[in-house]
C-alpha cells in the first residue's frame, strides 16, 4: 500500500455514510471554533473554541478513525502484505493532522500551540480508547477527560507548563495504551467473539450489526457459547405461551428483553450499573466540589441538575443503542428467530395484531425506565427551580433518547435495518455531543445564568435537541410506514 | 367437475404451491417465475447445487420473505398472511437451525410446546434422551449437529401435516442422518404428513422422496417422482459428424473436445426418445438420479 492509497484509507474502508458523517463533523467544527471565537468577547475564548475541538475530534476519532481497526484485522487474518503498515502510516498521518489543524489555528493566535496540541490529543485519545476498549472500560478512561474539560479553564489558566507536566506524560500514556490495544484486538484469533469484553468499534463495526452476524455481540450465538455457566442470566419461561403475546416474544427476541428473575437481572446489569453510578458520583463530587467554593446557590442547583440529566441522558441512551443493536441482530438473520416467530401460532391476543404486540414487547420495558427517569428529573427540576431553558434542556435530553428508541425500533422492524444502520452514528453522535458538550461549557467556562452567554448558548443547545427531535421523528415515520406496509413483521431485512 | 377444474382446486388447497415466484438479491435474479406445487401426502426432495436457490424458494413458500412478484400459498392461504390455525399444522427447519440460543434444549421444547395444540412432550422427552442431547445444556452450547436435532426434534414433536426441512441432515452424522430418513418416511407413510425437504445428498433423496424436483440457477428444471427420472430421462450421445440433428429441447447440452455432443433428453408423450436417437453412432444412456444430477448441473 503506498502513501497516497494510506492516505485515502479511512475514506475507502469506511461506509459512504461515515464518509459524510465525518464531513459535517469538520464543517461543524471548523464553525464551531471560529463562531466562539467571534461570539465570546472575553481574554480566554480561546478555551471555548479549544474545547469545541476538543469534542468534535474526539467524535472523529470515535467514530470514524477507530474503523480503521477492522481492515487491520482483516489484513492480518488474510495475511495480506505491507497492508497493515499502510493503514498505521494512515493513521499517524491523520493524527497529526488532528493536533496540528486546532493548535495552528487557534494556539497560533494565543501563543498556546503545545498546550491547544496536548489538550486536543488528550480528546483524540480519549475518542480512539472510547472506541478500543470494552464499553465500561471506555467510561472510565473517558471520566476524568471530561472532567480536565470541565475545569478546563481552572487547569489552563495556570499557563503552559502546569497543564504540560500532566498532560503531555498522560497523553503518551494513553497513546502507548491505544497503541497496545489495537495491537491485541489486530492480533487476537477470533477478535469479534469477546462479548461484553468486545470494543464497541467491533461491536457497531461494518455499519453497525455487521460483526453480529456471524453470531458475535454479547447475546449472540457465539458470546453465550463463551461464557461461563454461572455468568449466564437464566431466563424464565413464567406467563409465555398463547394468549400473553408481549412475554412470548420477549423471550424469543432474547438479550435485554427476555424475561428473568431479578437476580438475573441484577446479575446482568450490575457492571454496567456499577459504573453508571461511579462515573456520575465522580462528576458530582466534582461539581459540588466546585460549588462549594462559593457559587451561588442557583448555580449549584444547575450544576446539579445538569449532573443528573447526564446520569439519565447515559441510561436512556444505553437503553437506546442495546437495543438498537439487539434488534439489528435479529433482524438481519434470517434462520434465526424471525422464521420460528413468523410461524408460531397464538402471537395475536386481544384483538391486536402481532405487529402492535411486538412493538408492545419492544417498547414497554425500555420506555417505562425512560419514562421514570424523565419524571424524576422534571420534579427536580421544579423543586430545584432552576431556569425554563435548562428545565427544557433536561427535558429534551430524555425526549430525544425515547423518540429515538421508537424510531430505530419502528426503522428496523419495518425492514429498513439500512437506514436504521445509516443514521445510526449520526444519532448517537449528536446525541453525546448535545449532551456532553453543554455542561463543558457551563462548567469550564464559569457561566452563570445571569450571564446574557449563558440564554444564548442554552438556546442553541435547546435548538440541538428539538433538530434531533425531529429528524428522529422523521426516520420514526419512515419506519412505521414500512411496518405497515409489511405483511408481518418478522421478515428479514 | 372437469379434469382441469379439479387440478385446480388441488393446487389451492395443496399443503404448498408457488406460482411465477421471482426473486432477486442485489440485483441478480434467484428465483425466475417458478412454479411448484407439493401435493398432500407426497415427499418432496428439492435438489440443486449450492447457491441454486433452494433456500430461498423454500422461505418464500413459507412466507418468511416476500417475493419481488408471484404467489406463494399454504394449505390454500397465503403464505405471507398464515392464520394460526395453518401455522399450527405446519413446521420448518432451517438449514443452520440458531433461534433462542439464550436458551436450554429443555426450555426451548418447553416453551415453543405451549403455542401447538397437539405437542407431544414425550416424544420430544424420549427423542432427547435417544439421541442423547443434555436437556439443560444452552443451545449455544451445542454442536452445530445437536442443534439441528433440537430443532428437528422441535418440529416433529409438533405433529405437523406439513413438514418443511432445509437441508436438514447437512450437519447431521451418518447414524442421525438415517435416523432422521427413518422418522420421515415413517411420518409420510403412517400420517401421511406431507414433506418438502431440500438437499444436495442424492442417496437421501432416493431413500425416503417419492418426488423429486430439480432447481437450477433459479429455474425448476424438472418436477416428478424419483421411479420417473430413471425411465423418463437419458443421456444421449452424438458423434461429431451428426452433431447437426441434435434435438433442440435438451436439460443440457455439452460439447467434447473430439466435436460429440451429450445431451440430457426426454422421452416424449408417448415414451419415445427424439428422433436423433435413431441416427446410425447415436446412443442412449441411462442415468441414475445422481449422474442426472451431475448431466444438468454442471
Amino acid at each position: 500500500m503506498n502513501l497516497p492509497l494510506a492516505l485515502l484509507a479511512p475514506w475507502r474502508f469506511n461506509l459512504a455514510g461515515l464518509r459524510w458523517f465525518a464531513l459535517g463533523l469538520v464543517v461543524l467544527e471548523v464553525f464551531g471554533v471560529a463562531g466562539w471565537a467571534c461570539f465570546m468577547h472575553t481574554t480566554s475564548w480561546w478555551v471555548g473554541s479549544a474545547a469545541i475541538a476538543g469534542v468534535f475530534e474526539a467524535m472523529l476519532w470515535n467514530s470514524v478513525f477507530s474503523y480503521m481497526v477492522l481492515p487491520a484485522i482483516d489484513a492480518h487474518q488474510l495475511r495480506l502484505p505491507g497492508m497493515q503498515r499502510g493503514l498505521f502510516v494512515g493513521w499517524a498521518f491523520y493524527g497529526v493532522l488532528s493536533l496540528l489543524l486546532p493548535a495552528i489555528g487557534i494556539g497560533l493566535w494565543v501563543g498556546k500551540v503545545a498546550v491547544i496540541a496536548v489538550f486536543v490529543g488528550l480528546f483524540c485519545l480519549a475518542g480512539l480508547l472510547w472506541a478500543l476498549l470494552p464499553r465500561y472500560l471506555g467510561m472510565v478512561v473517558y471520566a476524568p477527560f471530561y472532567a480536565a474539560a470541565v475545569h478546563a479553564r481552572f487547569v489552563l489558566s495556570l499557563g503552559h507548563s502546569g497543564f504540560l507536566i500532566w498532560a503531555l506524560p498522560l497523553a503518551l500514556l494513553l497513546l502507548l495504551l491505544a497503541m497496545v490495544r489495537v495491537h491485541r484486538l489486530v492480533v487476537a484469533s477470533e477478535p469479534f467473539v469477546s462479548g461484553r469484553h468486545g470494543p464497541p468499534v467491533l461491536r457497531i463495526g461494518r455499519g453497525i450489526g455487521g460483526a453480529f452476524a456471524a453470531g458475535g455481540g454479547r447475546y449472540g450465538s457465539r458470546a453465550i457459547a463463551a461464557r461461563p455457566d454461572w455468568m449466564q442470566a437464566r431466563a424464565s419461561l413464567r406467563g409465555c405461551g398463547p394468549g400473553h403475546p408481549v412475554a412470548s416474544l420477549r423471550l424469543a427476541l432474547g438479550g435485554s428483553l427476555m424475561p428473568t428473575s431479578v437476580v438475573g437481572w441484577l446479575h446482568r446489569k450490575m457492571a454496567m450499573l456499577a459504573i453508571i453510578f461511579a462515573f456520575c458520583g465522580f462528576m458530582l463530587w466534582q461539581i459540588l466540589g466546585r460549588a462549594s467554593q462559593g457559587a451561588p446557590t442557583i448555580d449549584r442547583h444547575t450544576s446539579q441538575l445538569l449532573v443528573l440529566s447526564m446520569f439519565g441522558g447515559f441510561v436512556s441512551a444505553s437503553m437506546v443503542f442495546n437495543c438498537g443493536i439487539e434488534l439489528l441482530q435479529r433482524w438481519r438473520k434470517s434462520s434465526a428467530e424471525l422464521p420460528m416467530l413468523a410461524l408460531l401460532p397464538g402471537l395475536r391476543s386481544g384483538g391486536f395484531d402481532v405487529k402492535r404486540q411486538l412493538l408492545w414487547a419492544i417498547l414497554l420495558p425500555p420506555l417505562r425506565i425512560q419514562l421514570v427517569l424523565m419524571a424524576v428529573l422534571l420534579a427536580l427540576a421544579t423543586s430545584l427551580h432552576v431556569d425554563t431553558s435548562i428545565k427544557l434542556y433536561v427535558l429534551a435530553s430524555q425526549a430525544t433518547a425515547i423518540v429515538a428508541l421508537v424510531a430505530y425500533t419502528l426503522l428496523i422492524t419495518g425492514g429498513q435495518t439500512a437506514t436504521a444502520g445509516r443514521w445510526a452514528n449520526l444519532g448517537i453522535g449528536l446525541f453525546w455531543g448535545v449532551l456532553l458538550t453543554f455542561p463543558v461549557f457551563v462548567s469550564g467556562l464559569d457561566l452563570h445564568l445571569a450571564n446574557p452567554a449563558m440564554t444564548r448558548l442554552t438556546v442553541l443547545f435547546d435548538a440541538g435537541w428539538i433538530l434531533l427531535i425531529v429528524i428522529l421523528a422523521w426516520l420514526g415515520r419512515r419506519g412505521w410506514h414500512g411496518l405497515q406496509q409489511r405483511p408481518h413483521p418478522f421478515l428479514p431485512s | 367437475m372437469s379434469a382441469v377444474r379439479q387440478a385446480r382446486e388441488v393446487t389451492a388447497f395443496a399443503p404448498l404451491a408457488v406460482r411465477d415466484l421471482v426473486h432477486c438479491y442485489e440485483g441478480s435474479n434467484v428465483l425466475t417465475g417458478l412454479n411448484l406445487t407439493v401435493l398432500q401426502g407426497s415427499v418432496l426432495g428439492l435438489i440443486g447445487r449450492n447457491g441454486a436457490g433452494k433456500s430461498t424458494l423454500i422461505r418464500a413458500m413459507l412466507g418468511l420473505l416476500q417475493p419481488l412478484s408471484g404467489m406463494a400459498s399454504v394449505f390454500g392461504e397465503p403464505a405471507l398472511k398464515l392464520s394460526d390455525r395453518t401455522k399450527e399444522r405446519l413446521a420448518y427447519v432451517p438449514q443452520q437451525p440458531e433461534a433462542l440460543a439464550w436458551l436450554t434444549a429443555q426450555q426451548m421444547l418447553d416453551y415453543v410446546g405451549r403455542f401447538y395444540p397437539r405437542w407431544d412432550q414425550s416424544f420430544a422427552t424420549k427423542t432427547l434422551e435417544r439421541w442423547q442431547i443434555q436437556p439443560n445444556k444452552l443451545l449455544a452450547k451445542l454442536s452445530p449437529g445437536e442443534r439441528q436435532r433440537v430443532d428437528l426434534i422441535r418440529a416433529l414433536a409438533s405433529q405437523p401435516e406439513l413438514l418443511v426441512l432445509d437441508e436438514p441432515a447437512a450437519a447431521l452424522d451418518p447414524v442421525a442422518r438415517r435416523e432422521l430418513l427413518r422418522e420421515i418416511a415413517l411420518r409420510a407413510g403412517e400420517s401421511g404428513t406431507t414433506v418438502l425437504f431440500s438437499t444436495h445428498i442424492v442417496s437421501d433423496l432416493e431413500r425416503v422422496a417419492s418426488e423429486v424436483a430439480f432447481l437450477h440457477q433459479g429455474k425448476l428444471l424438472m418436477q416428478c417422482t424419483v421411479d420417473e427420472t430413471k425411465e423418463r430421462y437419458g443421456r444421449l450421445w452424438l458423434p461429431g459428424p451428426i452433431g447437426y440433428a441434435a434435438p433442440t429441447q435438451s436439460l443440457s447440452r455439452r460439447r467434447h473436445d473430439d466435436g460429440s455432443l451429450s445431451l440430457v433428453v426426454e422421452r416424449d408423450a408417448q415414451g419415445r426418445w427424439p428422433e436423433a436417437a435413431s441416427l446410425p453412432g447415436a446412443r442412449v444412456d441411462a442415468l441414475g438420479l445422481e449422474d442426472l444430477f451431475v448431466e444438468i448441473a454442471e
